[in-house]
């Protein structure tokens, strides 16, 4: 059980995720975090120079104070930013500006407008730039800002950033890995602008947290230094040790607040998480167990989880803050004061848990016995003339059954199909596929009836191009309508690229619009022609034998789209003196996908590549057009509204004048034009929302072109698409910004580079 | 002869000479002939906007709509010190120094603004009240910034320009026209939202690389309201072309903010580019006053000196500090000195007045109030013989001290200060119905003294009335907690309310 070492309640409410701590004098911490109706609390119980009252009898001393934003807040956090002070700053962001403050000398250290929004924001060293950046995360780009507010960072992503984290480094010298999740639910780790590693989860990230006790002890590195914790919108907590997961639990409660914290110090940190329905778990690292859990009291759910030497005593806490305003502060279990008792309670769990599999066992057992029983009843009821259990007509299997399958291609649907047979007569009665990362398939499990015959034919559509591995379970029955089944279970790991399918000549006919796609990508490759053949078999399910050449090879896919539509791939390789691979697809990001997998198979570090879109590069076009378009509106709306709010504040005064001077008529003019002038109001608002959604929609758009761009290239000039296109976009140079995602330079391709 | 004269260079001769009107008639005639004149039309333009300019650089009052209703400060409660709302506060502050109803002490100089900037939540009766007690009252609006009325509504057929109806880009694409059409939106017809779009307009097409559209651009958002805009756009502006200017507009913005920490670096920052520029050492010392913080006032108030020795805003300050720092003789000095730049005026002779009478000059005293009263209008003829009641206080002749409190009083009804004296006065001769019916009359007129609170409380206290003694000392305290003698009397009061239990 958990006990806290000081509870207190605070008399604001306090907004999930909106928590963070901060020394504002440099040495008592205080807690902050954002409240209702944009205003931000300071709790700061030791500042000595806390303000006065001025109640009552002017001696109070009040420990709360509060900032006024003024604006919806969508991240707080606390830093260093400067290194010359030796207090932390409050860096606010909302979802359009990012405001970094001095509590203590009440000055703005900067104020910036980041139009992509702010989701997730860490305070940190970014390798690669010097000094401290506030690092924010927005729509598709990750931004650093320095102590002057100005741009020092900058990286595109997949989708909406929800969380951000640092790692320690691996060593001393080793770059400081940058953490990110996103809402395509992957966890990229950055290493400056080039993504190192990426693992995909099942759901939007809604907390990632280092799990390293590296991070505590101050570069005493024990191995650790990659683990991570993460929570999912879906109730999923787990640890990641590199792109290994160690573990995880799901629960039907969301968590919102998850820390790393050594509570019971023995140099490991627990994973602390927090939930939705106010419950607090403390999880062992490596393996997940539950080592004691609490509650918060008010009824109310964990808003956030912070840790700071709250008592000035010298001993950290962990300070675990409710949505109604509860705060509880728990010390670390002093671990020579439960060694007996814990030791005691690790064996009554290890008997819990041998008692619990023999309840299991014995189930099983009894089952199989009934059916047994039943199955001789019938045999005799039938004359028994064979005699035994494997009688045909009988609902147990023959022994030796077996269930094979194989990836095939239906040639008819344009759609690759798990094919799954019985070696003998028996009737498969369903199929159940689990795809346990959630991310290759639609759907989580999908249940495929079959028709009772020995084999069964599951079509298999993916969304993502991604390499995953599937749970299949074959329901296996003697008849199809036996009650007894056998389940047979086994994984497959489906190819990348496993919903293309070679072009046969009966696909062929299917196929009505036979010219090339609109869409090329071109690049040389400094690898061996048998290498590619290689990974096309890998990647790809071929139905029939690659027509190699001489001068190379040539290859058409194409993919049944959910619409209908057929989607083509055309793979062109040519042996020259370097081996020079044209890739035709539909669209600029399925390039990217084929390159990125190609390189990372073939171990490809550095890669150029020429790319033409018309159909892209014109919506592109578009795109940035009505970006520059909603801008210009969103500034005379904004004007419009401040107008119309200096007309509400004159009617106020004026009909507070007229009532003090009792003029009733006057009064009731006053407050009728208030009234008109208020809906005017909300309704101007409502334009404005409607804007600037739209604009964010673009500017999501324009990021994720921009990482499309990024995607055709690897190593160096990856980190050069992204950093130049930005450069392009903040000089608002189109032509460079064209130029740079089609052939990765600003002034088109330079020829020393090939 | 006249008739012979180019109508044009007519209009372009007066409007140097500062003769608008005939300037504007002039330029009227021309645009009725040819009303696509742009150089007549400019100086019309031009003219108009000059007649009514005010120096945007000096701090502005705040409307009783701001002070009520405009919530832009970012910290509620922050640091004593770091902010206009909350200043340092010295103990020795109220006892020796008078304070206006904000509680801050009185400066030297009467400048507009932060004066009546509230210490808390104000009521909209004291909102209404202003800075002193029947004196003057807050601009009922938003100040200067009070639109005559919507183009729709001025329907006459002489409208010199008609806003609604102008084509921003097509302005935009002149830039000498602008300039002149963007001073005349935001000070004649005071819309800065059309100046706005005019602003917006003409910034990109000089390619976001002009620091006036920007700077204008800022003064804009500065008007409507939207004070980060504002100074986003000052610093890009500063960022194209560092002017002196700029950084005050800048300053002004984070004023209203209440972050005068991150103004005064600003103005630092200023001083550094722009060395021996008076105004910004002006500047900075100003931000020091509304701070409480007068040792460093003091000493930018003589670095302006240093560099421009006819300054009166910081003669006024030094000699109003050297005054309540109990060196009359030092004041008496910055006073003749402010007398020879030129300043005639009841207040600077009543505070010659007072600095002498506390130097013993009392012969040059009594001349200096004469000449005082002689100068006097109604609004500051109470102050003055409030004074000369002191001086009958200060040399024993109480019947003189009491008659001046009265005339006081006569002349300026609502003057709180009198009122507290002549309550003592009465105690003296001890008629204590009267005294507490002065002390009353005092303290509802000027809640922001501590003194008629005390001495209320003291009367009942001594009459035996415990309860309303302390009800009055404790709202002493809230004006002026550190004052030591209400601090004993509220223990003695406990005291006494407790034995009575």
């Amino acid at each position: 059980m958990l006990v806290p070492g000081f509870t207190f309640r605070l008399n604001d409410v306090i907004r999930s995720k909106l928590v963070a701590i901060g020394k504002y004098d440099g040495k008592h911490p205080s807690l902050t975090f954002g409240t209702d109706a944009g205003k931000i609390c300071i709790h700061s119980p030791y500042s000595s120079e806390s303000p006065l009252t001025g109640d009552g009898m002017g001696r109070g001393r009040s420990k709360t104070r509060t900032l006024n934003i003024n604006k919806e807040i969508t991240c707080v956090s606390t830093g260093k930013l400067d290194p010359n002070k030796g207090h932390d700053f409050v860096i606010v962001g909302t979802q359009t500006n990012l405001f970094a403050y001095d509590v203590d000398n009440n000055a703005d250290v900067f104020y910036k407008d980041v139009p992509d929004g702010i989701n997730a924001m860490v305070v940190g060293e970014v390798s690669g730039v010097d000094g401290t950046l506030a690092v924010v995360g927005g729509n598709c780009s990750i931004q650093g800002f320095d102590l002057s507010g100005e741009e020092q960072f900058w990286t595109v992503t997949g989708d909406n950033v929800s969380v951000l984290t640092f790692l320690p480094p691996a060593h001393s010298e080793a770059p400081r890995p940058l953490l990110c999740g996103s809402d395509d639910f992957a966890i990229r780790q950055f290493h400056g602008e080039e993504v190192f590693s990426e693992v995909t989860e099942s759901a939007p990230v809604t907390a990632l947290v280092s799990m390293s006790a590296a991070d505590k002890a101050g570069g005493a590195n024990k191995g650790d230094h990659d683990m991570y914790g993460y929570s999912l919108d879906n109730g999923t907590i787990g640890v990641y040790a590199g792109e290994s997961r160690i573990w995880r639990v799901k629960s039907k409660h969301k968590p919102t607040a998850m820390a790393a914290f050594d509570m019971d110090a023995d140099g490991v940190p627990e994973v602390v998480t927090g939930w939705t329905n106010g419950s607090i778990n403390v999880r062992n690292r490596d393996t997940g167990e539950v080592m004691s859990k609490d509650k918060m009291s008010g009824g109310g759910g964990v808003a956030g989880i912070v840790q700071a030497d709250y008592r000035c005593d010298g001993n950290d806490n962990v300070i675990v803050c409710g949505t109604d305003g509860e705060v509880r502060g728990y010390l670390a279990i002093s671990r020579d004061e439960d060694q007996g008792a814990e030791g005691v309670k690790k064996e009554e769990n290890y008997i819990e848990k041998l008692a619990v599999k023999k309840r299991e066992m014995m189930m099983e057992l009894g089952n199989v016995e009934a059916s047994m029983v039943k199955a001789g009843a019938k045999a005799r009821g039938g004359g028994g003339g064979a005699g035994g259990v494997i009688a045909g007509g009988l609902e147990t299997l023959a022994a030796g059954t077996s269930v094979t399958h194989e990836l095939i291609v239906n040639e008819g649907r344009v759609q690759p199909e798990l094919y799954i047979s019985v070696n003998n007569d028996a009737c498969i009665c369903t199929v159940v596929v689990i795809d346990e990362e959630g991310s290759a398939m639609e759907t989580d499990a999908t249940i495929w009836t079959a028709d009772g015959s020995s084999e069964a034919r599951v079509p298999v559509s993916t969304v993502k191009n991604t390499a995953a591995t599937i749970q299949v379970q074959v329901h296996v029955g003697g008849r199809a309508t036996s009650s007894t089944l056998r389940v047979f279970t086994f994984t497959l790991t489906l190819p990348p690229f496993c919903s293309f399918v070679q072009v046969t000549p009966t696909i062929q006919d299917q196929i009505t619009d036979n010219s090339p796609p609109q869409t090329s990508v071109t690049f040389a490759l400094g690898k061996t022609f048998q290498q590619v053949v290689d990974w096309i078999e890998k990647s790809f399910i071929l139905t029939d034998q690659l027509p190699v050449g001489a001068g190379g090879v040539q290859v058409k896919f194409v993919k049944r789209c959910p619409d209908g539509r057929l989607e083509k791939l055309w793979f062109q390789v040519k042996r020259d003196d370097q081996l020079r691979v044209k890739v035709g697809c539909s669209s600029l990001a399925l390039g990217g996908e084929l390159l990125q997998d190609m390189c990372r198979s073939l171990g490809v570090g550095e890669l150029e590549s020429t790319c033409t879109s018309p159909g892209e590069m014109a919506w592109f076009k578009g795109v940035l057009q009505d970006v520059s378009e909603f801008h210009k509106t969103r500034a005379k709306l904004t004007a419009d509204m401040a107008d119309s709010s200096q007309r509400v504040k004159v009617l106020v005064v004026k009909a507070e004048d007229l009532r003090i001077l009792g003029e009733m008529e006057g009064l009731r003019g006053c407050y009728s034009g208030l009234y008109g002038l208020n809906n005017e109001l909300i309704g101007e608002y409502a334009k404005r929302a409607n804007n600037h959604a739209a604009l964010l929609e673009r500017l999501k758009e324009v990021n994720g072109m921009i990482n499309k761009g990024a995607n055709l290239r690897v190593g160096k000039a990856k980190s050069r698409v992204v950093k130049s296109c930005r450069e392009a976009i903040k000089k608002n140079n189109l032509d460079a910004l064209f130029s740079i995602i089609m052939t990765g330079w600003v002034g088109g391709v330079k020829t020393n580079s090939q | 002869m006249r008739d012979e004269v180019d109508a044009s260079w007519l209009a372009l001769s007066r409007l140097r000479r500062r003769r608008f009107k005939q300037c504007i008639e002039g330029c009227s005639r021309i645009l009725n002939e040819s009303p696509y004149d742009q150089l007549v039309w400019t100086m019309k333009a031009r003219a108009l906007t000059t007649e009514v300019y005010v120096d945007e650089t000096e701090l502005e009052e705040e409307g009783v709509a701001e002070i009520l209703l405009d919530d832009n400060a970012i910290a509620s409660m922050p640091r004593p010190g770091t902010s206009l709302s909350n200043p340092k506060s010295s103990s020795s502050d109220h006892a020796l120094r008078p304070v206006s109803s904000s509680g801050r002490p009185m400066t030297g100089f009467s400048r507009p603004g932060s004066s009546s900037r509230p210490m808390s939540g104000m009521s909209v009766d004291q909102a209404f009240k202003g800075n002193r007690p029947g004196t003057s009252r807050p601009m009922t609006t938003l100040g200067r910034e009070v639109r005559l009325g919507t183009a729709s509504m001025v329907n006459q057929s002489g409208v010199f320009i008609d806003v609604e109806k102008l084509n921003m880009r097509k302005y935009a694409a002149r830039p000498a026209l602008a300039m002149v059409l963007v001073e005349y939106l935001l000070h004649v017809e005071v819309n800065p939202r059309k100046a706005l779009e005019l602003c917006s307009e003409a910034t990109q097409k000089e390619g976001f690389k002009s620091w006036f559209w920007k700077r204008k651009l800022g003064q804009c958002y500065y008007k409507l309201g939207l004070y980060r805009d504002a100074e986003k756009q000052l610093r890009s502006s500063l960022k194209d072309g560092e002017m002196l200017l700029t950084y005050f507009d800048l300053c002004k913005v984070y004023l209203k903010l209440d972050i005068p920490n991150t103004a005064l670096d600003l103005l630092k920052k200023a001083g550094e580019s722009f060395r021996e520029e008076s105004r910004v050492i002006i500047g900075i010392a100003r931000i020091y006053d509304m701070l409480n913080d007068l040792e460093n006032s003091s000493k930018a108030y003589k670095m302006v000196l240093e560099y421009d020795a006819g300054n009166i805003e910081a003669m006024a300050c030094l000699a109003a500090n050297h005054f309540y720092e109990d060196g009359p003789e030092v004041a008496l000095r910055y006073y003749r000195r402010l007398l020879q730049m030129g300043v005639n005026n009841t207040e600077l002779w009543n505070n010659l007045g007072l600095s002498c009478f506390h130097s013993s000059q009392f012969d040059m005293a009594l001349s200096c109030f004469e000449r005082a009263l002689a100068l006097a209008a109604d609004d500051n003829e109470g102050d003055v013989w409030y004074n000369i009641g002191l001086v009958g206080v200060g040399i024993g002749d109480l019947a003189l001290a009491y008659q001046a409190f009265k005339i006081a009083v006569s002349v300026d009804g609502n003057h709180a200060e009198s009122y507290c004296n002549l309550g003592v006065l009465d105690l003296r001769k001890n008629d204590f119905d009267s005294a507490a019916a002065m002390f009353a009359t005092a303290k509802s007129l000027a809640p922001f003294l501590f003194e008629p609170l005390y001495n209320l409380a003291l009367l009942m206290f001594k009459r035996g009335n415990l309860e309303e003694a302390y009800d009055n000392v404790k709202e002493a305290l809230v004006v002026f907690p550190e004052h030591r003698e209400s601090l004993e009397l509220k223990k003695e009061l406990m005291g006494s309310l407790v034995g009575l239990r």
